[in-house]
């Protein structure tokens, strides 16, 4: 029997999962392309301001614990215009996901499996995808604390393994190229990553068993996913160079290839590059999650999950023909995307605070 | 239900890893690749490794090479590759490849194309190391049987890391190296160099590896120096020595000094290190060289058991580098005109406003650069004997 309760831990996992999986492809990617050498400063400067957007996401996970996001945002702004913000974050979500999707074919068709349809490697992580979500959320949260586990051994494993082929000197000049690069790569992972935590509130707080340490569990776990981006960037420079990891798609992978541990660990790139999988599927799952527990609040319609599973990746499919397009729509088009959710965020905040006073003036 | 079965079946057809597959058997492990260019096409000589015939348990093993090589012809690199599979029965798999040698033909004309298809190859792990077959072809290079291993792959290898670990008058270079000094405007390309040497026309015979000396062996070489994508010359060991001095590159060496008439006192140095800094004041390079060593041979009469002596001896030899280093580093600069000692990039990296007034006159900077050289020794050793035979 389903409960639909998880512990805070596992909401940690997931907020780590999902700023995370947009790192590998896309964030990567596009801070190199930006802020060039100082790309690794972009993380820590993010983190700061990102503060404010994990007091923001408190507040809202803390204000009416028993309702989803949806039904928060219809109280704050009336049913109509609840309505229309609910359908404008649907359409996001549908957006954010077939980049996520056509991301996790990509990185498989391009470095392991060539030759296979993107359709039918596609078609197997639906699948999955599907199985998962129609669980419900236990089986989310179980799955989010196993993933975690697995991420970070392999994480830490990569990490040491790197450390030989670190040359500190592949990080001068320190900024160099002026702040306006380090600015644009700072706002693109606010964007990109900080920002997409907004779809765990479709998760309730009551829904967490210890919720009276969620607080603490997604500071701790921001503080993670910030730490996690830096030494992925940190190192990817250090090692690689700026010069050959800005001209590939996947740096992260490619620098995985220099593990050498004691002469005998090598070759294992294939084996640690899960990890960024991994991420990229839970990221998908929970933003299948949302979207499904935003059209059809009170049931878990299993049609439901696979429609808009394969839909969104059909549409990866036929929107993304190439790589190109997808690098141009997610450098050109994708902040803009998130740039709407967020500022529809920080007004519905502002909305919620000044209900919050009137109703405290009011007593 | 039932679909739920319909998925776990489709799950257990999908992931049972059959789609796309290959046996170890149907692939041809390349371990050396050679590029040659002739009449604007390039030459691909593949070295695959001969699995089916090690295997065998009929004759003598020793007759029987332990690589096979193929050879292709194409406009392209990897239409010459491609066109390998006319006469190979098996899948070109070049995952484990060890050595690439690109002949001198080529590197002459500039290798910019071919690197192109070597960093895309999602197969090739840019962690290789990569030669210029010097006097000679790539393809002869590639086919060279050599007495101490089966295969002359991990041969080349060996003697690369050998040189550096005993005299490092040669670099050992990736292709990752390659890629990044290559797409780094700031730093000029080195690549190693290997020669046939002896009588090169029975390299590829069963009989250079069946006499105690072969007719026929692979030597590597100083490295060749580039200017862009283009081959300009080979530098010579004392020049090749400096280069490896300046950039860190010293694992170990040997220096040798007259210490009185036709006599010698060798060191070997151990542990060395380099620090280059630019002065914007003086406008001009500090290099300071740091090396621990011991004293391997001394021919000379000398009381090594005095302090005062070892002091004068380390003098010396820090004299003795700083000339090889001085007259070295200005003769690659007048004789070459190419930075392989990343001068540039070091302004650029520690000085970043100065680069900044410079950048556009660099050439002209380069040319007239100047330095300033610190050299410290201390021979902390003395082998076995604590005085000189004499």
């Amino acid at each position: 029997m389903k409960n639909n309760k998880i512990s805070s831990i596992q909401f940690g996992s997931m907020l780590i999962m999902k700023i995370l999986s947009t790192f590998l492809g896309v964030s990567v990617y596009s801070i190199l392309k930006t802020s060039n050498v100082d790309a690794y400063l972009c993380p820590i400067i993010a983190g700061i301001i990102g503060i404010f957007l994990v007091y923001m996401f408190i507040q809202f996970l803390n204000y009416e614990e028993e309702l989803p996001l949806d039904k928060k945002i219809t109280k704050i702004l009336g049913k109509k215009l609840g309505i229309i913000v609910n359908i404008i974050f649907v359409i996001i979500a549908v957006f954010a996901n077939i980049s996520v999707c056509y991301n996790l074919v990509s990185l498989i068709v391009s470095q392991f499996l060539t030759k296979t349809s993107p359709l039918i490697i596609g078609f197997v992580f639906s699948i999955l995808l599907i199985i998962l979500n129609n669980k419900g959320l236990d089986t989310l949260g179980r799955v989010a604390q196993i993933f975690i586990v697995i991420i970070f051994i392999m994480f830490i494993f990569s990490l040491i393994g790197l450390i030989p082929s670190v040359e500190i000197d592949n990080l001068k000049p320190f900024l160099a190229n002026g702040n306006t690069g380090l600015i644009k790569g700072t706002i693109r992972i606010i964007l990109y990553n900080l920002s997409t935590i907004f779809t765990l509130l479709i998760i309730p707080k009551s829904n967490i068993v210890d919720k009276n340490n969620s607080n603490k569990v997604v500071i701790i776990s921001y503080i993670i996913s910030i730490l996690t981006m830096f030494l992925t960037i940190f190192f990817i420079i250090s090692v690689l160079g700026i010069h050959l990891a800005s001209y590939y798609q996947f740096p992260e992978y490619i620098m995985l290839k220099s593990i050498n541990m004691l002469d005998f660990i090598n070759r294992i790139e294939n084996i640690l590059v899960i990890q960024w999988i991994l991420e990229l599927f839970f990221t998908g799952t929970i933003i299948v999650y949302f979207i499904k527990k935003t059209i059809l609040p009170n049931k878990n319609n299993n049609l439901l999950t696979s429609i808009i599973t394969i839909g969104i990746l059909f549409s990866a499919i036929t929107l993304f023909k190439n790589n190109t397009i997808f690098n141009n729509y997610t450098y050109s088009v994708l902040p803009y995307i998130r740039l709407t959710a967020l500022i529809i965020l920080i007004i519905l905040f502002v909305v919620l605070k000044i209900k919050t006073r009137k109703n405290k003036n009011s007593f | 239900m039932k679909i739920k079965y319909l998925l776990i079946t489709i799950l257990v057809l999908l992931l049972s890893g059959c789609h796309n597959y290959n046996e170890l058997n149907d692939l041809a492990i390349v371990s050396a690749i050679g590029i040659d260019i002739k009449d604007d096409n390039y030459i691909v000589t593949t070295q695959v490794v001969n699995t089916q015939k090690n295997s065998s348990t009929s004759g003598s093993s020793s007759d029987i090479p332990k690589f096979i090589i193929y050879t292709g012809e194409g406009k392209t690199v990897e239409e010459a590759l491609k066109n390998i599979n006319y006469t190979i029965p098996k899948k070109i798999y070049v995952n484990h490849l060890q050595t690439l040698v690109i002949s001198e033909d080529l590197a002459k004309e500039g290798i910019e194309n071919i690197l192109d298809y070597l960093f895309r190859n999602i197969q090739m792990r840019d962690i290789y190391n990569v030669l210029i077959s010097k006097n000679t072809s790539a393809k002869k290079i590639i086919e060279t049987l050599v007495p101490s291993e089966s295969i002359n792959a991990k041969d080349l290898s060996k003697i690369l890391e050998n040189n550096m670990s005993s005299l490092s008058t040669t670099t050992q270079v990736t292709m990752k190296d390659i890629l990044n000094n290559y797409l780094n405007d700031k730093i000029e390309i080195i690549i190693p160099s290997v020669s046939l040497i002896g009588n090169t026309n029975d390299n590829e015979s069963t009989e250079n590896i069946k006499s105690s000396e072969a007719n026929s062996r692979l030597k590597i070489d100083t490295v060749g120096i580039f200017k862009g994508s283009k081959l300009k010359g080979y530098l010579t060991a004392d020049e090749n020595l400096t280069l490896n001095i300046i950039t860190n590159n010293v694992d170990e060496t040997i220096i040798t000094y007259q210490c009185k008439d036709q006599n010698y006192l060798v060191a070997e140095l151990i542990n060395n290190s380099a620090d280059i800094k630019f002065d914007e004041e003086k406008k001009k390079f500090i290099i300071k060289v740091k090396s621990k060593g011991n004293f391997e041979e001394i021919n000379c009469d000398l009381d090594i058991e005095d302090h005062k002596v070892i002091d004068e001896i380390n003098k010396n030899l820090g004299k003795e580098i700083k000339n090889i280093i001085n007259k070295n580093v200005n003769q690659i600069i007048t004789k070459y005109n190419s930075d392989v000692f990343g001068f540039q990039d070091i302004i650029y990296k520690n000085n970043n406003d100065y680069y900044k007034k410079i950048k556009d006159n660099w050439e002209e900077e380069f040319k007239n650069l100047k330095y300033e050289i610190e050299v410290e020794v201390n021979i902390a050793t003395k082998g076995n004997g604590l005085k000189v035979i004499k």
